[in-house]
């Protein structure tokens, strides 16, 4: 059965790289001229778009050296959390004093004076 | 590679040099997916610190820089769906965008006909959020359709779809006498 060139332009988005084409497409565009130039524009396309991976952006100043400075970061945040591991214990008991004696603080403030 | 293999080995010298060949990259495909310069830049700050600690995974079974796409892709997408929807494209950023894209003149295809690169970039510019990410990651970046499906969280029928109406709306844009329909 002949396809239209409504068809035909609903599957050449798919057809132009994908390769989903059916014989009866490639029948089609060899005898239609205007589905041939719609075809050609599609490629004119995709050979733009793949260029433009080449086409880059400034990148805002700071990011480079952010970037570049990553391994020294990331192994300073390693040694902050193996640290932390290996006196996981101390901590603990550190931050338990701590909340023991501002728990403290705040019922002694609480008590109110014994008037006669 | 070797470049890589140092940088596995922790050489931070290695790893400045690889930073210095692909940040700009990197960037860019960030900004063309999130289309606002600042969520570009912590996105691939968020893209390098992830490649830097899977880098000792990375078996080499694909170009390293095709690896790093799909790191800087998926931290770009995933922060984009995150994101508050800002409509951006439609104040005037995109052009803000454009200037910012170095001006690569124009291309020529095998058929001789010329797209200038701005024309397409202001065209995906006002593409929909949904078929832009597929166009770019496909066709600017080579990613495949399976990959596509995985970092957009969609069906790779729905990953296709994206792809061809994205493909046809920038075809519209771009050659609007061709099919007779307003831009």
């Amino acid at each position: 059965m002949e396809m239209t060139c409504a068809t035909v332009r609903e599957v050449l988005p798919a057809y132009v790289r994908d390769g989903d084409g059916s014989l009866s497409v490639r029948r089609h565009l060899s005898r239609c001229t205007e589905c041939r130039t719609d075809l050609t524009h599609y490629e004119d396309l995709l050979g733009a778009l793949s260029s433009m991976e080449a086409a880059t952006a400034d990148p805002p100043f700071a990011l480079r050296a952010s970037l570049i400075d990553i391994p020294s970061r990331s192994s300073r945040l390693e040694n902050v959390r193996s640290h932390v591991t290996e006196n996981r214990k101390a901590y603990a008991s550190g931050a338990a004093v701590l909340v023991a004696g501002v728990l403290g603080a705040a019922v002694w403030k609480s008590r109110k004076p014994v008037t006669a | 590679m070797e470049l890589v293999e140092r940088c596995k080995a922790g050489d931070e010298v290695a790893w400045k040099e690889l930073v210095e060949v692909t940040h700009r990259e990197v960037y860019t495909l960030c900004l063309r997916i999130l289309r606002d310069p600042d969520d570009a830049a912590e996105a691939t700050q968020d893209a390098y610190l992830k490649a830097w600690r899977a880098l000792k995974g990375f078996r080499g079974d694909a170009m390293f820089t095709t690896w790093l796409y799909r790191v800087a892709s998926n931290t770009a997408i995933s922060k984009h769906r995150s994101r508050k929807r800002r409509r951006t494209h439609e104040t005037g950023v995109g052009d803000e965008l454009l200037g910012q894209i170095a001006a690569g003149g124009s291309t020529e295809s095998a058929a001789g006909a010329r797209i200038e690169v701005q024309d397409l970039e202001r065209a995906l510019a006002v593409l929909p959020d949904h078929y832009r990410s597929a166009v770019v990651l496909r066709d600017v970046y080579g990613l495949s359709i399976e990959e596509i499906a995985g970092q957009l969280k969609i069906s790779e029928t729905a990953a296709k779809v994206r792809v061809h109406r994205g493909r046809k709306k920038l075809k519209d844009m771009l050659y609007p006498a061709s099919t007779g329909e307003e831009v």
